[in-house]
């Protein structure tokens, strides 16, 4: 592939420079850097309550889901409806395996990932070589994501089963476990970065441009000589990879493990809310989604504790008028122009 | 079996259609086509609509397989392969409905297409800037191509094409939607393609057109290749001037 290396003079490197952040020049890498140094700085430096630093873990687990899900849901255009299925893979993957082989859920982290990468690709294969699209895609992930869930209910004497596991706590930073629970915002932190550096540098790579080219049009990304079944299976395997790690951090977190924890269909679903609300076309939206759906979640959760339910309805309602009046959500807003999409990477 | 009007033998075949029928549920398309493409001519298939000429580009390009008969390629049968592997051989077609990537850029619909053939020449960049200007889409570049109007998406799936660096380009109704205008430079520009050694193949309904730009010309009705031969002879031929010209 021969894309533009970087952005010389002249015109006609104008109307080819490739998406990123160096369409907006330093004070894109400026506020990025003071970002981030925000971001690392907000558990210790502002003296917050611990609730406020599991927020902002939420905040970044969801943005790790949701920048995930972009990759095959906008980028490869595949809307993966049972994505939770693989978060609950890395979980249970790496609980088990330190439940019964006391091996280090660092290790198992791994092993999640790759187990997960296996799956994907057991299902996917069949779904994109035989042409399921569209709805039926989505149907046949639903049923990926019901059996893993029905499996790991059902082989109770080995997962737990509905009652779940409780992890034993043995405070070692080799196993996942630490005295300040602060290291788990840092950890989750690092990530989500990797999660969102992989999306930045996918979108745009050929790999990206394949995938996206296949989310347009099959047939003519066939005609380009792009394999479709490839660049379907890659943002599957790679979404399915990075929600398997998401989904070991979570466990060792929470320090608590069952089906409905991690690998429910409204897990799912919130996955799909993230990025649809940020724009799941852009490397940036299931951030932004997930900056601004958690704290409101959680917001509505604890304002209508007496009323169960409330929360959910409004939750509903918000959601409807932002899809209504921004069907790409908040950075499909910046696709009409031209700098603004390229630095979003629409 | 086909009249061969002109054209009897052919040299150099880059392409060769032998004896493809391809029916659906009991309908019979394609009853049996042989038909040998010669390299760096400009080939016209023509016929009545529901002829078989699409279908029969989908064959050659792998989109669709045939129930009978191979489709032969620099002396390969290329008949099994994938349409992306065809394309990689260098096989590009354009669609009679416009394919191109709505939500990507004008400029990028041409980088995705910029270097998935063996064949492709020199610089991309260079390339898509040339191609672009050319087919007057280099002030959209930056444009979603969902915002361009039908014929300028007919334009850019052109452009995409040619990005491709093809040896054989099937070009289904290139020119319908098209300016008056460019369409005199677009058929230059095949004529230049042409004089740099490509082979293309066009379906078009513009007779005359077709007769102007074609080295030969094949005429499709009931499924199979009723005539092929030189311009003149086809179009002065008393069965094609009843079907197209209504006779006149």
């Amino acid at each position: 592939m021969r894309f533009p290396k970087k952005k010389t003079s002249g015109e006609p490197d104008n109307i080819l420079t490739i998406p990123g952040l160096q369409n907006a020049g330093w004070p894109a890498f400026f506020g990025i850097a003071i970002i981030l140094v925000g971001i690392l700085a907000f558990p210790v430096a502002f003296d917050v309550r611990f609730y406020f630093v599991q927020v902002g873990i939420l905040i970044m687990f969801y943005a790790t889901l949701g920048t995930a899900w972009g990759i095959v849901g906008g980028y490869a255009g595949q809307h993966s409806i049972g994505q939770a299925a693989f978060v609950g893979i890395g979980a249970y993957t790496s609980t088990l395996l330190y439940m019964k082989l006391n091996i280090s859920p660092w290790i198992g982290l791994f092993a999640g990932m790759l187990l997960a990468a296996f799956v994907a690709v057991i299902i996917g294969y069949p779904l994109f070589r035989y042409g399921l699209k569209g709805d039926y895609f989505a149907l046949g992930t639903v049923a990926l994501g019901l059996i893993i869930f029905e499996v790991t209910t059902s082989f109770s004497s080995f997962t737990g089963g509905s009652q779940g596991i409780p992890l034993k706590y043995e405070e070692n930073p080799l196993n996942f476990q630490f005295p300040n629970r602060t290291v788990y915002y840092y950890i989750i932190f690092v990530i989500w970065l990797a999660t969102v550096i992989t999306s930045y540098k996918l979108r745009r790579s050929r790999a990206g441009f394949e995938m996206l080219a296949v989310r347009d049009d099959e047939i003519a990304a066939a005609r380009g000589g792009i394999s479709v079944l490839k660049a379907k299976l890659t943002a599957f395997v790679l979404a399915g990879v990075i929600s398997a790690a998401a989904g070991t951090f979570f466990a060792q977190f929470i320090l608590f493990l069952d089906p409905g924890t991690v690998m429910s269909l409204a897990i799912s679903v919130q996955i799909i809310l993230v990025a649809v609300l940020g724009g799941m076309n852009s490397y940036l939206g299931g951030t932004l989604g997930a900056i601004i759906l958690i704290p409101v979640s959680q917001l509505l959760a604890s304002t209508f504790t007496e009323r169960p339910g409330t929360d959910l309805a409004l939750y509903g309602v918000i959601l409807i008028i932002l899809m209504l009046f921004m069907p790409n959500g908040i950075l499909g807003l910046f696709r009409k122009s031209p700098k603004w999409r390229k630095i979003v990477g629409w | 079996m086909a009249k061969d009007c002109g054209l009897v033998t052919m040299t150099n075949s880059i392409l060769s259609i032998q004896s493809v029928k391809k029916s659906f549920g009991g309908l019979d398309v394609l009853k049996g086509i042989n038909l040998d493409i010669e390299q760096g001519k400009i080939t016209g298939i023509i016929g009545p609509n529901g002829a078989g000429k699409s279908t029969l580009f989908d064959i050659i390009s792998g989109y669709q397989k045939a129930n009978e008969g191979k489709i032969i390629f620099e002396g390969k049968d290329v008949s099994a392969l994938m349409p992306h592997l065809l394309a990689r051989q260098g096989v590009i077609r354009t669609f009679q409905l416009t394919r191109i990537f709505r939500n990507l850029t004008v400029a990028e619909n041409l980088l995705v297409f910029s270097s998935n053939s063996k064949n492709q020449k020199g610089n991309s960049n260079e390339r898509a800037i040339e191609i672009l200007e050319f087919v007057h889409l280099s002030g959209l570049a930056n444009a979603e191509a969902s915002t361009l109007s039908y014929g300028q998406s007919k334009l850019l799936e052109f452009a995409q094409v040619l990005m491709h660096s093809p040896k054989i380009l099937l070009l289904d109704e290139p020119f319908a939607g098209i300016n008056p205008g460019l369409i005199d430079q677009m058929m230059e520009h095949l004529r230049k393609l042409q004089s740099e050694g490509l082979t293309i193949v066009l379906i078009e309904h513009n007779l005359p057109m077709v007769a102007k730009l074609c080295d030969s010309i094949a005429v499709v009705s009931n499924g199979v290749i009723e005539m092929h031969g030189e311009p003149d002879v086809i179009v002065n031929d008393s069965r094609v001037k009843e079907v197209f010209l209504g006779g006149h």
